[in-house]
């Protein structure tokens, strides 16, 4: 039989042990790494031209936007985005000069007039399909609005792969360079149904650091 | 791909696009199945590129002036892109871009003229004239489009088609002759202080803000945090510049970094733009700081702290009434000898 006086005792020190412990698990908290990603090689025939340039290859491959994985929370069409790749044969680049390729994605309008899906409900997750040697970066994955947060605004002006410089005397690499992204559109659950469509708008700049 | 199924997307997408972009007579800019196509677009002169990267002007408010770009065809066969000016923008990361075709601009991109598309046989560069007319009545300061050489592929499903609208561009900004008048704030400062639940670790505070660009220039931004003793400046080296354009607001995110929770931070941002004129070179904006304060209250360590404190509360205690006890033990014992004591001188 255990005493009112114990059994507060008891409870003081499991409280404190506990609170002890308790910080000490935080303190042994392990972040996973992030995956690296394969790659395979994509061939682009360029054709020679004088002092080299900076250009963008498209394949015009179909790709369907399809209906999978919905839930009772959302509806989810996925598809993949054609991939794109940059080759930059330019034998004098100024140094600091980088170059980017954005995303902008428009409204999803009603092919019988039903109401527009804005473009915050498509996302995208960028991905490097050519390695290389870490000159270029794959942009953050986009999601979209009926997401989680961080970054899920939708493509209204994002990121798919850019030329990383540490320096602004750093000059850029020659090279070739493929991505791809996968493209997720999520609505919610009673959007009207019909045919829809959207234009994704890719851009290929160039800025000086 | 079946021919009339792309006419028909394609006259879905005009629709989309409105009258400024594609027809589906003209069908300019949509590339062929099988070939890929491989493009650039580069300011130039009249005899080809000229290494210019951006192309930037300073004019008078009723002026006109004619410029160039290039546009080669790197691929295997004849192309005709579609050309287009419109207004530009800096995204959420803070690259330059501009509208898409779907949306009318009401800025410099109205103030181009140029052809609507340009056909280039495969390994040949086509120079492809343009003006820039400034409206009478066009406000000073700087003014920010884009020209850009744009093919359309496809994508269709079930339930969504989504056209893509590749495109290769390149920076046309104008400024407007006048009085120049740069202001800037610091808007919508957040600050977060992250607990590190480890009690031997410092947190982070997390602090972002909004600069919002308020005069008629654009601004080279940057400057320093001035928090818990530490200088954080922005943007960070391999961001590179960040300009903000006129009516335009960027986000900075920054993390102070290992910042032991010593229950409150006063701090500031200090802003110290700069004007980027049209020839590269740069003037100073008078700096303008902004206050901030933080709570940072140290949980952790305060909840080691008591649970030390309970351990040693519960151990104490204990000794206390094992003190007691014997104390108590002590006292029977002497009061059952007084007692025994006594009937014994009683008696």
């Amino acid at each position: 039989m255990i005493s009112k006086g114990a059994a507060a005792r008891c409870a003081a020190g499991v409280l404190g042990g506990l609170m002890l412990v308790g910080v000490g698990t935080a303190a042994f908290a392990a972040y996973p790494d992030p995956e690296g990603s394969s790659g395979v090689d994509v061939k682009v025939d360029i054709a020679e031209v004088q002092n080299g340039a900076l250009s963008l290859t498209v394949e015009n491959t179909e790709t369907a936007l399809t209906e999978t994985g919905s839930t009772a929370e959302y509806r989810q069409f996925t598809g993949a985005l054609p991939n794109v790749t940059v080759t930059d044969t330019r034998t004098e680049v100024p140094s600091g000069v980088f170059w980017y390729v954005t995303g902008q994605a428009s409204d999803f309008v009603g092919a019988a007039g039903q109401p527009s899906i804005t473009p915050d409900h498509l996302g995208w997750s960028p991905a490097l399909v050519t390695t290389g040697n870490g000159e270029v970066a794959a942009g953050d994955e986009v999601k979209t609005s009926l997401d989680e947060a961080p970054n899920n605004v939708g493509l209204t002006g994002e990121e798919l792969l850019a030329l990383s410089l540490d320096s602004a005397s750093s000059t850029a690499a020659s090279g070739q360079w493929t991505a791809g992204a996968n493209l997720v559109l999520k609505t919610p659950v009673d959007v009207a149904p019909g045919g829809y469509t959207s234009l994704l708008t890719l851009s290929l700049f160039e800025d000086a650091l | 791909m079946n021919t009339s199924r792309l006419r028909a997307a394609l006259a879905a997408l005009a629709t989309v696009a409105g009258a400024a972009a594609l027809t589906v007579t003209a069908t300019p800019a949509v590339a062929d199945e099988a070939a890929a196509v491989s493009w650039s677009v580069t300011p130039a002169d009249a005899s080809g590129p000229d290494g210019r990267v951006a192309i930037e002007h300073e004019l008078d408010a009723g002026e006109t002036l004619e410029d160039h770009f290039a546009v080669r065809n790197l691929g295997t066969e004849a192309v005709t892109f579609r050309v287009a000016a419109a207004d530009g923008f800096y995204t959420r990361s803070g690259r330059f871009d501009m509208l898409p075709s779907d949306q009318e601009s009401v800025d410099a991109g109205t103030w181009i003229a140029l052809p609507e598309s340009v056909t280039v046989e495969p390994g040949g560069t086509v120079v492809v004239p343009f003006t820039i007319s400034v409206p009478e009545n066009a406000e000073p300061g700087d003014h920010a489009a884009g020209i850009a050489a744009s093919v359309l592929s496809l994508k269709q499903g079930e339930g969504a088609e989504v056209g893509v609208e590749s495109r290769v561009g390149f920076r046309v900004m104008t400024r407007v002759t006048g009085e120049l008048a740069p202001a800037f704030s610091a808007q919508n400062v957040r600050t977060d202080y992250r607990t590190s639940w480890n009690p031997l670790e410092p947190g982070r505070i997390d602090v972002s803000f909004d600069v919002v660009n308020e005069g008629n220039t654009r601004l080279e931004v940057g400057g320093v945090l001035d928090l818990a003793g530490q200088q954080v400046p922005f943007p960070d080296e391999s961001a590179g510049r960040q300009e903000i354009l006129p009516g335009e607001r960027h986000t900075f995110s920054l993390v102070v970094d290992q910042v032991w929770p010593l229950f409150a931070f006063p701090g500031e941002i200090a802003l110290a733009p700069s004007v980027t004129t049209a020839d590269g070179q740069s003037t100073e904006v008078a700096p303008a700081a902004t206050p901030l304060f933080i709570w940072a209250i140290p949980w952790p360590q305060l909840l080691v702290l008591a649970g030390l404190a309970l351990i040693a509360m519960a151990l104490l205690w204990r000794r206390n009434r094992s003190t007691r006890r014997i104390e108590e033990l002590v006292r029977q014992a002497r009061e059952a000898g007084r007692r025994d004591a006594v009937p014994e001188r009683a008696a």
